[in-house]
């Protein structure tokens, strides 16, 4: 499986219609390519660096991706998207909670800085990965490394994580000691151990259908 | 909510030497923006307690902060500020390593993690 993600920035000036008639547009688009799953959604209240328009597409492979994403992109490009991050990635296997109900995707695309040592990617890869054993609202989770970026970051991971519901994520994750106590040190310009030195891009959206399997 | 308190906890292992004047910088130039952040300063404890040219020295700093809310509140001003970032690396020059840690008190530890 290889994944794409868009996270569209409009133009502050774009009307509320523009904006609905530039989701159908996607929408349509989307359908359109050979994904094995695919969703196409406004973010939430919350974002920082999240854009307006989420896309997600699962493609089943590289090369499939690689064909189309081209054209799909083509149609992003409308006058009202100032401009558009994403990122490419083989999706590393994912881990669930299947019993529990999953309402918000969110994505977390960061940078590391380039040259930081193997070690400390290492050790920042798996402090990301502990936070779903604390936080039990996080019910899918899944660390990818990038394989291409799109936009003004050159991003490195892709942190996704599906959430019980939106309160959750502004609640239980911001809150929890294990994000500002072991996770945060990794993104602050204070801690030694400070490695994402780029603006992330912490965005989400309300699903209805699983994207993270 | 959690409101409890947490501390954020410098420990900074200097070279021999240069406790006196790490610490002298800290309180000039770092104190002043700490609190303006909205940190508590604690405590400053130097171990072992004595200014020697050939000893190295550990300077444990600790800040309080009034809850999570407040304490992203304090890092977030502080990524704002590219001087922050530009003052510790000027410390390099007194320092072997240093640590930050975030810390609460131990009654507090379960209504910290009931977020």
């Amino acid at each position: 499986m290889h994944n794409v993600i868009r996270v569209v920035h409009f133009d502050e000036s774009a009307s509320t219609s523009e904006r609905a008639a530039y989701i159908d547009t996607v929408r349509i688009a989307a359908k359109e390519l050979d994904t094995v799953g695919h969703f196409v959604a406004p973010t939430l209240p919350g974002v920082i660096n999240g854009g307006d328009v989420l896309v997600h597409l699962r493609f089943p492979s590289a090369e499939t991706a690689a064909r189309d994403i081209g054209r799909f992109d083509a149609t992003l490009r409308a006058p009202i998207a100032a401009y558009v991050d994403g990122v490419g990635y083989p999706a590393s296997p994912a881990r669930t909670r299947p019993d529990e109900p999953r309402t918000v995707y969110r994505v977390l695309l960061v940078r590391v800085n380039p040259g930081s040592p193997t070690e400390a990617v290492e050790e920042f890869e798996g402090d990301l990965l502990k936070m779903p054993g604390y936080i039990p609202s996080i019910v899918a989770w899944r660390l990818s490394r990038v394989a291409d970026s799109v936009g003004r970051t050159e991003w490195t991971h892709v942190w996704e994580q599906e959430f019980t519901d939106h309160d959750a994520l502004m609640g239980q994750y911001l809150n929890h000691p294990v994000h500002w106590s072991i996770v945060d040190r990794w993104f602050d310009p204070e801690c030694p151990e400070f490695v994402v030195r780029d603006r992330v891009c912490h965005t989400f959206c309300a699903v209805d259908d699983i994207a993270i399997e | 909510m959690a409101d409890e308190k947490i501390f954020v906890v410098d420990r900074v292992v200097t070279k021999p030497g240069c406790a006196r004047t790490f610490v002298d910088r800290y309180v000039a130039e770092y104190v002043p923006g700490g609190r303006g952040r909205g940190m508590t300063l604690d405590r400053i404890l130097v171990s072992p307690p004595l200014w020697s040219d050939d000893e190295a020295n550990i300077v444990t700093i600790t800040w309080s902060v009034d809850g999570v809310t407040s304490w992203w509140n304090m890092t977030r001003q502080g990524r704002r500020d590219p001087e922050l970032g530009r003052w510790w690396s000027d410390m390099n020059e007194y320092i072997t390593e240093r640590s930050r840690t975030m810390a609460a008190q131990a009654a507090d530890i379960e209504g910290l993690a009931d977020a």
